[in-house]
Parts: C-alpha cells; sequence; structure tokens
C-alpha cells in the first residue's frame, strides 16, 4: 500500500511518500522532479510499521501536504548506492545493481539513481553500468539516469572516479535525461556520439576534460533542450580553454536547447563577455553562469547584450558581483537569479571563542 | 526571605552580558552584578568580597577579549603572554589556554563559597574537555580512535583503514578553532584537508589563524605542518562519518538543552565538511527537515542522557550528527557555551531567557 503526498508553498515544492509492505516502511522525501531520498524502517510486527505510518501521515498533513492520487505525477523512481558503512562490510555496487536487476521494480523503473559506490575515489560503477547495458530489456521503462550523486559528505567530487558510458546510448535508446557527476576517467562515448531522445544533459564535476566538451560539441542530439556543464578548474581535470566553449554559444547546435549552463567557471566573466553577443542566447529561455567567479566585469556585459533580454531566466547565483550591480539586474524584465553573492572582503579571521 | 542576586562573570563589552541582562529584564528580575573575568585574573576583584550566599551566579564565555585572553594563558604557565601581540585570529596556545581557563574556573568554583549555578565551573571544564566527553559519553558519541601524537603516527594509521577520512580536532577548542577534515585517496596516493586553520608561514617560523573561509590543502608539507601543530597542542582523530542531507546540503544540529530537557534547535547547512554558523552557513529551522517522530525521540534520549552526565550545569549546547544512513543521533560535542542563538525562539523564550525561567523555577521548588 502505498501514499504519496506533495507539498508546495512559496520555497519548496517536494514530495514524500510512504510504502508498507508486511512490518517494513518504505518512506521517500525529495523536491519534485528527483528521484529524493529513501529511508527504509523495519518494525517488530505489521500492527507497529501500521501504526508508525499513520502516525507520520498523520503529521504529513498537519504540515500542509496533500495526498495526491494522480499516478502521472509520480515517477517510478529508485535510488541505489553503498552506504560507506556498507563499502566497510563488504558490500558493493555491483552485487545492488545485480539484485536489482532481478526484481519486478526494475520493469516499471522511469528513474534511476546511482548513489555513491564503494572506494568512488579509486574505482568507477563501470562492471554495473557494463550490466545494465548488457541487459536493457531489464529496464524497459528507463527515462531517467544519474550516475554519482554522492556529495563531499562521501567522496571529493574530484576524486569520484567515472566509466566509460560509449554502449550506454545504443542500450538505451529511449533515454531521455543523463546525469554525470565525476570527470575522473569519464569517457561519454568513444566514437560520435549520437542519441535521438536524449533531452537533458549534466555533467557535473570538479574539472570537465576537453575530450568530454569536443565529444558534446560534436555530438548529434536533436532533441537536446537541457545541457548542464560544470566547467571545473585546472587542478581537477578542466584542461580546455575558452575556444572550447565557442560552439556551444552558436544558435543551432542543438536545434531544441533552451537551457544551457557553463557554470563554476574560473573564467566566468570571459564566457559571460562571450556569450553576452553570441547566437544561441536567441534560442534560450534559461543561461545559467552560476556558481562561478563572475564578477563585475562579466555582468556589465551581460547587461550590455541586447539579446539577454529575450531569455526567461538567468542564473547567477554564487557570484563576486558588486551591490550596484546586483541592483542593475534586479531591474531587467527577465527573472535574474543573483543570490548567494560571495564575501568581497578581507576580514575573514575569527576569534575562536564566538560560539 | 531576601530574593536571590543574579551575578555574572564574563566580559562586559560582550554581546553575550547584553542579551543575559535583557533576559532578566523581560523576566521581571533586576539587573545582573557583573563580574568582568579581567577584574578577577588581574587580582582587582575577590570573589568572597562581592559575592552573597545564596546568589545565583553564571559564567559566560572569556572570548573576544584579548586581554582576557593573554591573562588565561599567562595563568596556563606561558611566559612572557604579556607581550604577545593582538592579531584577530591567531590561535596561541591552544593547550596552555585550556590549562590556564581550568585554573580559573577551579580558582571561581572554589572562591564562589555558597551560591547556585547556572553551569559548574567543574562541568564547564569538563564540557570543553573533548576525549573527557567522549570518553564520559562513549554509547552517544563516535567511536575513539587511538591517540596520536604526530602527523607521521596519523598517516601511518590513516593508511591502514579502510575508510580514510576523519576529523582532527583540538581537545579543547570551540567554534570549529583548529579542526580539519582529511581525506587520503588509497589509489593514488593523494590528500586533501579542509581547515579553518589558515598558516602563515613567516620568518618567525608558522603563525596559525582561524579563518571563516575554509581553506583547502592538497600539499603533504602543508597538511603535515597542520597536523604536527594540532597534534602538539593536542588534538583527536575521529571518523569522518557522512551527515544528513536536506535539499542540496549537508547539515548537523546545534540543540540547546535546558534543564534536561531538549528546548532550542536549529539545523546548520553546509555544502562543505564544517557546519558552524559564524563560518557563512545557513540556519535552517528544524521543521523544514521534516524528521520523524522517531528520530526525535532519539535526540531527546540523547539530550537527556548527555545533560545527566552534567548534573551541576543547567544547560548546555549540543553539536548533533544525524548520519546519512538513518543510524542513531550521535553526539559531537557539549558547549558550555553554546546557547549564543539569537532570536531563535521556543516556547516564545529565547534561550538567555529560558535559562533564567529554568533557574527561577528551580528557586520556587527548593522553597515550596
Amino acid at each position: 500500500m502505498k501514499h504519496y503526498f506533495e507539498y508546495q508553498d512559496s520555497k519548496s515544492y517536494k514530495f514524500w511518500q510512504v510504502e508498507i509492505e508486511a512490518n517494513t516502511l518504505n518512506v521517500k522525501y525529495g523536491k519534485i522532479g528527483t528521484a529524493g531520498q529513501e529511508k527504509i524502517s523495519s518494525f517488530d510486527t505489521p500492527e507497529k510499521a501500521q501504526k508508525e505510518m499513520e502516525k507520520l501521515i498523520s503529521e504529513k498533513t498537519k504540515k500542509g501536504y496533500v495526498e495526491k492520487t494522480d499516478a502521472s505525477a509520480k515517477k517510478v523512481a529508485r535510488r541505489i548506492g553503498v552506504s560507506y558503512d556498507e563499502a566497510e562490510e563488504g558490500k558493493t555496487l555491483l552485487e545492488k545493481v545485480t539484485a536489482f536487476l532481478d526484481s519486478a521494480q526494475a520493469t516499471e523503473v522511469e528513474s534511476l539513481v546511482i548513489a555513491a559506490w564503494e572506494e568512488a575515489y579509486d574505482c568507477g560503477p563501470q562492471e554495473s553500468l557494463d550490466l545494465m547495458i548488457a541487459n536493457p530489456g531489464k529496464l524497459p521503462q528507463l527515462k531517467e539516469l544519474f550516475v554519482g550523486d554522492m556529495d563531499s559528505e562521501e567522496c571529493e567530487i574530484s576524486w569520484i572516479t567515472q566509466a566509460d558510458y560509449t554502449k550506454l546510448f545504443a542500450a538505451f535508446p529511449s533515454l531521455e535525461r543523463l546525469h554525470i557527476k565525476g570527470s575522473k576517467d569519464l569517457i561519454l562515448s568513444s566514437h560520435p556520439l549520437t542519441h535521438e531522445h536524449l533531452k537533458a544533459l549534466t555533467i557535473e564535476c570538479g574539472g570537465l576534460p576537453k575530450d568530454v566538451i569536443e565529444k558534446i560539441a560534436t555530438a548529434q542530439l536533436p532533441n537536446l533542450e537541457y545541457l548542464q556543464l560544470y566547467i571545473g578548474v585546472d587542478e581537477y581535470g578542466f584542461d580546455g580553454k575558452i575556444d572550447d566553449l565557442r560552439p556551444f554559444m552558436q544558435k543551432g547546435l542543438f536545434p531544441k536547447l533552451k537551457h544551457l549552463g557553463l557554470v563554476d567557471s574560473e573564467f566566468a566573466n570571459e564566457i559571460a563577455t562571450e556569450i553576452a553577443q553570441a547566437s544561441v542566447l536567441e534560442q534560450l529561455e534559461t543561461l545559467d553562469l552560476s556558481m562561478g567567479t563572475l564578477s563585475d566585469d562579466g555582468g556589465r556585459a551581460l547587461l550590455e547584450s541586447s539579446k539577454i533580454a529575450g531569455l526567461k531566466k538567468l542564473d547567477l547565483h554564487y557570484h563576486y558581483l558588486s551591490n550596484d550591480m546586483i541592483k542593475e539586474f534586479k531591474k531587467l524584465s527577465i527573472l535574474v537569479d543573483v543570490t548567494d553573492q560571495q564575501d568581497l572582503e578581507d576580514e575573514w579571521r575569527y576569534p575562536a571563542v564566538t560560539e | 526571605m531576601q530574593k536571590s542576586r543574579f551575578v555574572l562573570i564574563g566580559n562586559p563589552e560582550n554581546r553575550r552580558v547584553h542579551f543575559f541582562q535583557e533576559a532578566l529584564q523581560q523576566a521581571g528580575q533586576d539587573a545582573a552584578l557583573i563580574i568582568p573575568y579581567l577584574s578577577i585574573l588581574n587580582g582587582e576583584c575577590e570573589l568572597p568580597d562581592v559575592l552573597r550566599d545564596g546568589d545565583t551566579l553564571r559564567i559566560e564565555s572569556p572570548g573576544e577579549n584579548f586581554a582576557v585572553e593573554k591573562k588565561i594563558l599567562s595563568l596556563g604557565g606561558l611566559e612572557n603572554a604579556s607581550g604577545l601581540e593582538d592579531e584577530r585570529g591567531r590561535i596561541y596556545h591552544p593547550r596552555l589556554w585550556f590549562q590556564g581557563f581550568s585554573k580559573l574556573m577551579t580558582s571561581i568554583a572554589q572562591q564562589a563559597g555558597n551560591v547556585s549555578w547556572f553551569n559548574h565551573p567543574d562541568d564547564i571544564v569538563s564540557m570543553f574537555n573533548k576525549p573527557l566527553c567522549k570518553y564520559t559519553l562513549p554509547a552517544l558519541t563516535l567511536p575513539s580512535l587511538p591517540v596520536i601524537s604526530s602527523y607521521d603516527e596519523f598517516f601511518a594509521y590513516a593508511e591502514l583503514q579502510a575508510y580514510s577520512r576523519f576529523f582532527i580536532k583540538l581537545n579543547s577548542s570551540s567554534s570549529a578553532s583548529g579542526i580539519v577534515a582529511y581525506e587520503h585517496n588509497k589509489r593514488n596516493g593523494k590528500e586533501q584537508a579542509h581547515s579553518t586553520v589558515e598558516i602563515v608561514h613567516g620568518l618567525d617560523g608558522e603563525r596559525y589563524y582561524n579563518s571563516l573561509k575554509i581553506k583547502k590543502y592538497t600539499a603533504k608539507k602543508e597538511i603535515r605542518n597542520i597536523l604536527n601543530f594540532l597534534f602538539t597542542e593536542g588534538a583527536m582523530v575521529e571518523s569522518w562519518i557522512p551527515k544528513a542531507k536536506h535539499e542540496d546540503s549537508s547539515y548537523d544540529l546545534r540543540v540547546v538543552g535546558i534543564a534536561g530537557q531538549r528546548r532550542h534547535a536549529i539545523a546548520r547547512l553546509s555544502r562543505g565538511p564544517m557546519t558552524n554558523l559564524h563560518l557563512g552557513n545557513q540556519r535552517c529551522a528544524v521543521d523544514e527537515l521534516e524528521l520523524s517522530t522517531s528520530t526525535w525521540q532519539e535526540i531527546d534520549t540523547l539530550v537527556e542522557k548527555t545533560m545527566q552526565a552534567f548534573p551541576r550545569s543547567l544547560y548546555a549546547g549540543l553539536d548533533i550528527l544525524l548520519p546519512r544512513n538513518g543510524k542513531s543521533p550521535v553526539l559531537l560535542e557539549a558547549n558550555a557555551f553554546g546557547d549564543l542563538l539569537p532570536n531563535l525562539l521556543h516556547n516564545a523564550e529565547n534561550t538567555y531567557l529560558a535559562e533564567i525561567n529554568a533557574v527561577l523555577e528551580r528557586q520556587r521548588l527548593a522553597y515550596a
């Protein structure tokens, strides 16, 4: 028995779901549109599990959650990962993926998230990925795949070892969304990349290797609407230049592209200056230059661009813009995210007994 | 019967003192008598002369006052402490500071006579002593790891562990001063350390500062230098357990226990390994986290057990980690001055007012 709830206010839009199976409760929660997080708790008896579920549901209802019966709102999502203590006990991602592929749920899953795996700083998820690639029939509904959903609490992002995805694209022709975290040992495709249905591609990493950038810039992705690239720093694997990003600034490279993110860059000002005059803006709804070192130089170039007005949203959060420039951005008629201003001051030392 | 008088030992210019006086006024009490740390340390004030039997005595943080810091260091055995330069954020001799602070607390306890306490000086010293806390509350804290005295010893240990991520913390400090989040990549031998410690190489050797910007070190030489500094001053090693996540950040909790119960609580969100709020991290109302009733029950139990371990203390600010894998909450540390959470209300009281009302309630019960 499954209950699915949603909650919406000005700040958040999230879901909460509880499923009971005998004496086990499986709770999933998170932002709508993500696979969310999962918590499984076991109770001594099915009655106790039932009671806890009722209590949880009443808590959620009090908080303003509304139960939804509309199944279309629900994606069948699954998250698989190996926590640090499971890794210490010798559990592996491959075991977990193997068991998952043999489960009945696999045939329904639309969204699959591979979270942490054992010793991610040392080995990639290749075997697990290959197992999926060899058995596409076991994942007939798969539309969304995220590999490497771990944060700095689990593995330093620049140390996450990735895999070779060449065969994934042919094995899953219906895949629509792919998110890869980590760029060490990442091979997106060893031959020209083509995929008919891919709508969204995100590479999140500490430094994006030049060959991955080139592979995307020369890819045939006729349905790509969303492209998010973390440029990063050379210390963590970025070995390109602004020239390597120029193809993405051309209108029509991906005819359906609506969102372009060139984020987390040390030369955000250069990117901003070039893209401010670029033809790709004519087709975009969202331009995302967030999380980098954007300061007033790049900000000025964007403000002076005649093409910015055609956007719906400009995301610049986490930046080094001055207060004056933030004000100018807020005057624009489009939605601009200029939150998370970084500290421009040099007073950063503090006395110890302050808290 | 004479009404009990409130007395506070603190640094009069500090905001903590103002918050306390404000809260007394709200509670309809007379302003507290303030005894500056400096006048005690200078010998200008003899506690037996100013304290009366039945006074209720509150000991505040001695922090953020360099003259007081120098006196405490001198009491701890540092020669020429008076000649130290006031450099904002410089970490001077944490081991000697703690020795001096312990002596000061002991002498206050001895001289105070027949007073009642907010927090007893002995408890304050115990809470500051992180290894002791761990020893006192083994079931609630992270498992103890070997006592280590140098970087080389630490590295030899770390290399042998399957899980090579650790926190190294000064044995007695607060405010994330002297903390390193360390990781070792066995595949390529790389190391990395995030730390609030900023190292400055001067002609006269290294100087260490508390930095609000978390520094990232990847050079072995620097990491060795900082860890050797911390181990020499006395530091302990703990496993780095992944913290629970809220949206895109990980978090831990600062929970204030007052009169044995959980009261004010706030989540401290961070995208890096350290969550302390003054490091520019976001606070987040605990309701947002949507913790289950059973998790709250576990947190309550943890707070109650911790407060029982300090029976002579009215309050403490507890740092609580919720492991990402859903296991039981863990006590990271107990802070005797951990109640500075301005504007955070619980049952319409801020922390100071809640503590004062708890004292008044204690007095009512005692005279009933």
